[in-house]
């Protein structure tokens, strides 16, 4: 067998579809015309995305090209909001290229392949993929944290409603608002395309009759201060290039938490008082091996942070009855719950006064 | 070798034959204008986006050297490995692509000036190639109103080759479409009867027209109707199209030799039959004297 037919472009799925009929050429480059391996290779396109799918997706195309997924903007603004000088060359800059940037994906990291940063490779011969497959796109890369959640990965915690009972995809409730707006945003909560439970669970707004509880919160605590349990949190990240300059990190173990806190990011569209936290990897020196103090400003944005985790459940243990919640200190981010370098970070989101009990 | 007098008539009528059929072959059949029935392409270039999947569709189907998506700035000239490409419409920032390929014309400039049969239609009315019979003389390119046949020249002999589209006659005959049409994601290029094609053709126009008055349909009639027809949003001159195509005078010229070049042969070869039959009976004559 020719090594080139151990490739996996052979499906008939692929060969006989739009794509397939078209070669390689027209979008890997190379050159034909010699049989030289070597030869034929060069100057090949590995990644044809950008230049490749934007002429005939172009509507999507051109969304995506602000999107998160393409520009990392969500990490770009929380640095460069922390005093990090992003501009070329610069130290964080470097970082950023060595280790923020593996985060970048491709429209056929999505849609044809896995994502680079997992290692790549075809998902289905070469067959693209309108809705990209969970499992090997998207927690490929949101494994850990909302992949974990989801599937009920973690010891002790169910896994979210929505697949456990529904068995729904990540793409049921996460569809074109992935290629985002069009519009250059700071992060996903900004995205007003974003999911929204409300989009399918408009009767919340209406069951209150029924629900007392709806009456008495919505409005003023986010969806999953109720609904979802504990979840994954980081800490002390550190990113470094290993004796053979391949790029590594380290951080502290993980953390089952489930911590209340005061909203960061409160705004009309999220008008909550109270939202989950989540403490991601990210410290002070994470990019330490770049420079010192290459976030000036650290404190400027809180280490806790607004979170949605995806395990989602009708029944938690914060909303069996009222004092689950009121006065059980516990549930809430107090100070004695961030670390003592981080409590300047966080004041804007620390619960200094526990709901009374009923 | 010494040819006696009965050799050499025989030899003679013999050229003569061979010369007459050869005229036979290269004798300009008198075609229909396209009935309708036939199979054809349309390509509205108000709908193409420049993808160039169509170019590609052809390269790899036909097995061509391919190359990375073109630039519209930089567009691939035709070629005997290129049969389709796109000819660019600067508009502002943006361009405006025709399809650029073999038009398969009912009345086809190029079988007309071909000396040797190498270009002829097909039973579907298509102008086919056949590469073992061309000479490189290059009639074909120089007579096309279209500048769709180009020559390229052997590798090794350096003679003169051309090759072009050939409407995917072993798909088409199969009753598949085209590999370009079939690959054109956006419905530009659409591939069926020519006469459904052309009640589209004129309906996509009058959509046009309330917009843009310039709009027009292209390739209905010119050359006995065209087997690639096209909507334009501009003049045909201005998309690179002749607005009023013809088979080149040189063409109806050669058309009108060949005809005299076969009256010259009957006549040569009744010369020969009759020079013959004069040289048997001298023969004979000379026979009975002695």
């Amino acid at each position: 067998m020719e090594v080139w037919e151990k490739a996996y472009i052979k499906d008939s799925k692929f060969l006989e579809s739009s794509h397939g009929m078209v070669g390689c050429v027209i979008c890997h480059g190379g050159d034909s015309s010699v049989e030289e391996k070597e030869t034929a290779h060069q100057e090949i396109v590995i990644d044809p995305s950008e230049e490749g799918c934007n002429t005939c997706h172009s509507d999507i195309a051109l969304l995506n090209d602000n999107s998160l997924h393409t520009t990392l903007s969500g990490f770009k603004s929380k640095l460069e909001a922390r005093g990090g000088d992003l501009s070329e060359g610069s130290a964080l800059d470097t970082a950023f290229d060595n280790h923020c940037q593996q985060c970048h994906t491709s429209c056929g990291q999505c849609h044809v392949s896995r994502p680079d940063e997992m290692g790549g490779g075809l998902v289905s011969s070469h067959v693209f993929k309108k809705t990209p497959s969970m499992q090997n796109n998207c927690i490929a890369c949101h494994g850990a944290r909302v992949g974990d959640e989801y599937l009920g990965n973690n010891e002790n915690v169910p896994g979210d409603v929505h697949w456990t009972q529904a068995g729904m995809t990540c793409a049921r409730c996460h569809g074109q608002e992935l290629h985002g707006t069009g519009m250059l945003v700071s992060d996903r909560y900004s995205n007003s395309a974003s999911a929204q439970c409300e989009d399918c669970h408009a009767d919340v707004w209406t069951d209150t009759d029924d629900n007392p509880q709806h009456q008495q919160h919505l409005g003023d605590l986010d969806c999953q201060v109720c609904h979802s349990l504990a979840y994954k949190n980081c800490s002390s990240c550190h990113v470094a290039l290993d004796e053979e300059g391949v790029p590594c990190r380290t951080s502290e173990p993980s953390q089952m938490l489930f911590k209340i806190g005061l909203n960061p990011i409160r705004s009309a569209e999220r008008p909550y008082q109270y939202v989950v936290l989540r403490h991601p990897p990210t410290c002070a020196g994470t990019c330490d091996y770049y420079g010192s103090d290459l976030l000036p400003d650290f404190d400027a944005e809180p280490t806790w942070k607004y979170a949605t985790p995806h395990n989602i459940q009708l029944h938690t243990p914060q909303n069996e009855s009222c004092n689950s919640c009121h006065g059980n200190a516990d549930l809430f981010l107090t100070e004695d719950d961030v670390a003592p370098d981080e409590i300047e970070a966080n004041r804007g989101v620390i619960v200094i006064e526990i709901p009374a009990p009923e | 070798m010494k040819l006696d007098r009965r050799g050499f008539l025989k030899a003679s009528a013999g050229t003569a034959g061979v010369v007459l059929l050869g005229s036979q072959g290269l004798g300009t059949v008198a075609r229909a204008a396209s009935s309708g029935q036939d199979l054809a392409m349309l390509v509205d270039v108000s709908k193409c986006v420049g993808c160039w999947w169509c170019y590609a569709a052809c390269k790899n189907y036909n097995s061509l050297t391919e190359t990375i998506k073109p630039d519209p700035e930089d567009s691939p000239e035709l070629s005997p490995d290129c049969w389709t490409t796109l000819f660019p419409l600067k508009k502002g920032d943006d361009w405006s692509l025709r399809k650029q390929a073999c038009m398969h014309c009912t009345d086809a400039a190029c079988v007309e000036v071909c000396p040797t049969g190498a270009l002829s239609y097909n039973e579907l009315g298509f102008v086919q190639y056949d590469r073992e019979k061309c000479s490189g003389c290059g009639y074909c390119a120089q007579n096309c109103p279209f500048g769709i046949p180009q020559l390229g020249s052997n590798r090794i002999t350096g003679a003169g080759v051309m090759d072009k589209c050939t409407f995917c006659i072993d798909r088409v005959s199969n009753g598949q479409p085209t590999a370009c049409s079939e690959a054109c994601t956006t419905g530009a290029i659409t591939f069926g009867q020519r006469s459904e094609l052309l009640d589209n053709a004129g309906k996509r126009v009058t959509e046009l027209e309330k917009q843009n008055p310039s709009a027009n349909l292209y390739g209905k009639t010119e050359l006995g109707g065209l087997h690639v027809m096209y909507v334009l949003d501009e003049a045909p001159d201005t998309y690179g199209l002749p607005v009023d195509p013809q088979v080149p005078a040189a063409a109806e010229v050669r058309g009108i030799l060949k005809w005299l070049g076969i009256g010259v042969t009957v006549a040569a070869a009744a010369g020969f039959g009759l020079n013959y039959l004069i040289a048997r009976m001298r023969i004979a004559r000379g026979g009975e004297r002695e």
